[in-house]
């Protein structure tokens, strides 16, 4: 590292505190916004942070003048959490951070505005406030003690959000403020805890869902979608991923990505299945099998599928939804055995010997007796994925003559 | 406070819970990027507003009703590039064709096993 002197030092941080009191005069929100990334290590901001370790009692230049002394306590608290941040002291970084947004600092002063001109300095307070907070727990758990400064960070944004949840411009801000609530929630697993939010941002009258920024409405989007797949909800899942997918900036690659994550899984529920084309684009080839044996009917591909991937599937919360997936790929089957037997003898062709179905399955390495595949063709009947009866003494299902596989047109296998 | 709440968590204590899917930040700076538009010019064509807009470079028109001008002006969707991606999917997938390996071998199998039994 340079020698920086203390002249200097000194220097850098008289700069700061006066763009920071300017920006505040004249209400100049980008400017603003730039002096709060403490987690961002652009130059500027570096040599800041350096300055306040070499020079060590920043506190004593704000006292120095009255420019600074509306933002005094913010500020020091401010400087505090750069010059913790910049020697890796994480926990105290985040501590400072929390101080210099909080009420008795800015908070308080942003609800005063009634001009939303401070919306994106608020806008970077709630990303650091998360961001500090993950890495401070990070440091906390690497010392063994219990991580608790991300679950303070949801708090903090409640508060933010109760800022920003009225009549005036600056409630433009909410949504993106919920989107950052939903990240921590997503994180601590603690995701009952979104469903207030979401309740304030879709009832209350206050908001017009059109007038948040798009940016963030594909996020809550994304979010809420992804909760929605949780709860098997899976037209409302589809609308809603589907909405992030169409608004979502097409350079977002690792975005659309995640996005295609959870809508393919619901798509797969309504008996819509994606080109092959989009699987190899971004990259979710773990889908590929499962696509193939819903097309084919092979139920051993599927198993084997989940089989191959299940780590996977199981940490984003799509395995029980593809393992129901299962249902599908047994109708498939059926109708393949119907459409053979179809071309060999058209006239006996809708019916089927449960014993063919048995042989079917055993070749695909499915061992089943004759009654458990009676028990599977009737649940295919009970769901409306099969239409027909049993003639059960001789062990067989007859087809009805028309339509005996209704498809599922865009709505889930019926529960 | 108490101290038995906090042994009860000791083992979720080094736990930290991951995101694997957390969706990255948006760009939120200037027109050029997502979601902004810079505003070219707009013409009133009776009760109708066309909007003549140019984002990253390519050009485009939007009509939009006087009423929501000024909300309209601020963001815009790029439909068509989202189009793309909600294009890749196909419902009508499901035909009678048993011409793939799979069928055929199905096929197979079940022919063996007719003449057996």
């Amino acid at each position: 590292m340079a020698y920086l002197s203390m002249g200097e030092a000194h220097r850098r941080i008289t700069e700061y505190l006066n763009r920071f009191s300017d920006a505040v005069s004249f209400q100049d929100g980008p400017s603003l916004k730039h002096l709060l990334s403490v987690s961002s290590n652009s130059p500027n901001l570096l040599s800041l942070a350096d300055s306040l370790n070499v020079f060590q009692d920043a506190n004593r230049l704000i006292k120095q003048s009255d420019r600074y002394s509306q933002f005094g306590e913010m500020l020091a608290s401010l400087l505090r959490s750069f010059q913790n941040y910049r020697i890796g002291h994480l926990v105290d970084a985040y501590n400072a951070f929390e101080k210099s947004a909080n009420y008795s600092a800015f908070l308080q002063e942003f609800r005063n505005w009634e001009s939303a001109w401070a919306m994106e300095a608020m806008y970077v307070i709630a990303y650091e406030i998360r961001v500090l907070a993950e890495r401070a727990d990070r440091e906390l758990a690497s010392f063994g003690k219990t991580p608790e400064k991300l679950k303070g960070a949801g708090s903090f944004l409640m508060k933010v959000f109760g800022a920003l949840a009225g009549k005036g411009p600056k409630r433009v801000g909410a949504l993106y403020v919920t989107c950052q609530l939903f990240k921590v929630y997503f994180k601590l697993g603690t995701v009952h805890l979104c469903r207030s939010v979401i309740r304030s941002i879709e009832t209350a009258r206050i908001f017009d869902f059109e007038e948040f920024p798009v940016r963030d409405k594909v996020t809550y989007m994304y979010y809420t979608g992804r909760l929605e797949v949780f709860n098997e909800n899976f037209p409302a899942a589809d609308q809603k991923l589907t909405y992030a997918l169409m608004h979502c900036n097409h350079r977002s690659e690792a975005n659309i990505r995640m996005i295609l994550k959870y809508l393919i899984p619901v798509k797969l529920s309504i008996g819509v299945l994606p080109k092959s084309g989009l699987l190899e684009k971004y990259n979710l080839v773990e889908y590929n099998n499962v696509v193939q044996a819903l097309k084919s009917g092979d139920l051993r591909l599927l198993r084997h599928a989940l089989q191959v991937h299940e780590d996977r599937f199981l940490r984003s919360g799509v395995y029980l939804v593809l393992e129901k997936l299962e249902l599908q790929v047994y109708q498939r089957l059926v109708k393949k055995i119907y459409i053979i037997q179809k071309q060999r003898d058209p006239s006996k062709a809708h019916q089927v010997k449960l014993e063919v179905i048995v042989k079917a399955l055993k070749w695909l390495e499915m061992d089943m007796d004759v009654d458990e595949v009676e028990c599977i063709v009737a649940i295919l009947i009970y769901k409306n994925l099969v239409k027909g009866y049993f003639a059960h003494k001789s062990k067989v299902v007859v087809l009805s003559k028309q339509d005996p596989f209704p498809e599922l047109n865009g709505k889930p296998v019926d529960s | 406070m108490a101290t038995e709440p906090k042994a009860a968590t000791e083992d979720a204590k080094i736990d930290l819970f991951e995101d694997d899917d957390e969706f990255e930040e948006f760009e939120t700076e200037g027109c050029k990027r997502q979601g902004f538009i810079v505003f070219v010019n707009c013409v009133h064509l009776k009760c109708m507003t066309y909007c003549t807009a140019v984002y990253d470079n390519v050009v485009y028109t939007k009509r939009t009703s006087v009423d929501r001008f000024p909300r309209k002006l601020v963001e815009w969707d790029d439909k068509e590039e989202g189009k793309e991606a909600t294009q890749q999917w196909e419902d009508d997938w499901d035909d009678d064709d048993v011409n793939d390996d799979f069928s055929l071998q199905l096929k197979r199998e079940l022919e063996n096993n007719a003449e057996k039994s």
